[in-house]
């Protein structure tokens, strides 16, 4: 693309305003010894005139109204979602803490501490661990249960 | 009063009282009692042994505010509160309370009518009658604004559904 070209998709945006200082400078040097282009940047300032003499239609105070209400619903939707987001992260980590933190306890208030370093831990860790997954099963049962439950609540109201 | 100290306001005083019980019941004797006498843990440090007994029980006092999160919440979005608190009770490892987070309904607004709280997904105010969102002009189910045709009864929807309030 020759200089010529460049400068020609510039003078729209020259006759808006809407160049940077160094292209302002580029073009100013180019129409010194470019006429086709000084009568182009004319016939653009000319156009950009007209529309700046035409009236600007103004929105009824109700459409701002109901804009500015939904774009603030929608605000606090996202917002609400992002909350529940970092809810449900800390809660489930909690459950995983939870769990492990009840491992040792469960040792300890049952007199058994030392299993956890002594031959009885593979045994022990069996235990735990069955129970821990019996936990999650029941959980998830409890999950499709309240969720088949919810749906038909929905679904009546 | 950023979001968070907003949503610890929901956990109801009595939740607070019973963790904090709950925390001394089980780490005094523990830490006083049990633990200078257990063969294996009398040999830790006495501080270990503190951060052991104190530290893991703060899970307790964390596990009783979540259940008093559970009942406060549930109460304000008008779902069944004591069902939910049971449920996260005694569903183990906080399970109960994932599934309240997930299952949760939105929170309930204001009808803009008059003013009484009411669920989010009620299409009328179940108070002064004011429709409350969109619905099907045929079936009465809520509609969005932006469907041409309501999913449930197929009838076309006008080009400007709005509300009434």
């Amino acid at each position: 693309m020759s200089e010529h070209d460049k400068i020609r998709e510039l003078l729209a945006l020259a006759a808006a305003g809407a160049l940077t200082r160094t292209e302002e400078e580029q073009v100013a040097e180019h129409l010194r010894r470019c006429a086709d282009c000084a009568n182009e940047l004319d016939a653009w300032r000319s156009i950009a005139m007209d529309i700046c003499r035409l009236p600007t239609p103004q929105p009824s105070t109700q459409l701002v109204r109901i804009t500015l209400a939904k774009a603030e619903e929608k605000l606090a939707a996202q917002a609400e979602h992002d909350w529940n987001r970092r809810v449900m992260i800390f809660v489930v980590a909690f459950a995983w803490l939870l769990t492990a933190a009840s491992w040792p306890v469960f040792h300890f208030v049952s007199g058994d501490f030392g299993s956890l370093l002594g031959p009885q831990f593979g045994r022990a860790w069996i235990n735990f661990a069955a129970f821990t997954a019996l936990a999650w099963v029941a959980g998830g049962v409890a999950a499709v249960m309240l969720a088949l439950h919810q749906r038909r609540e929905r679904r009546l109201a | 009063m950023s979001r968070f100290m907003k949503e610890l306001r929901v956990i109801p005083m009595p939740a607070w009282i019973v963790g904090w019980f709950i925390y001394a019941c089980f780490t005094l004797p523990l830490f006083f009692f049990a633990v200078p006498t257990d063969p294996d843990m009398s040999k830790w440090p006495r501080w270990g042994q503190a951060l052991f007994v104190f530290g893991i029980f703060l899970f307790a006092v964390a596990l009783v505010a979540l259940i008093g999160y559970v009942y406060g919440d549930a109460k304000r979005r008008k779902m069944r509160a004591v069902m939910w608190t049971l449920l996260a009770i005694f569903i183990p490892y906080a399970i109960g309370i994932i599934l309240y987070f997930i299952l949760r309904d939105p929170l309930p607004k204001p009808c803009p009518a008059c003013g009484n709280v009411v669920k989010s997904n009620f299409p009328f105010c179940p108070h002064c009658g004011t429709s409350l969102q969109p619905t099907c002009p045929n079936c009465g189910k809520p509609a969005d604004p932006n469907w041409s045709n309501c999913p449930h009864c197929g009838q076309r929807m006008p080009a400007t559904v709005q509300r009434t309030a």
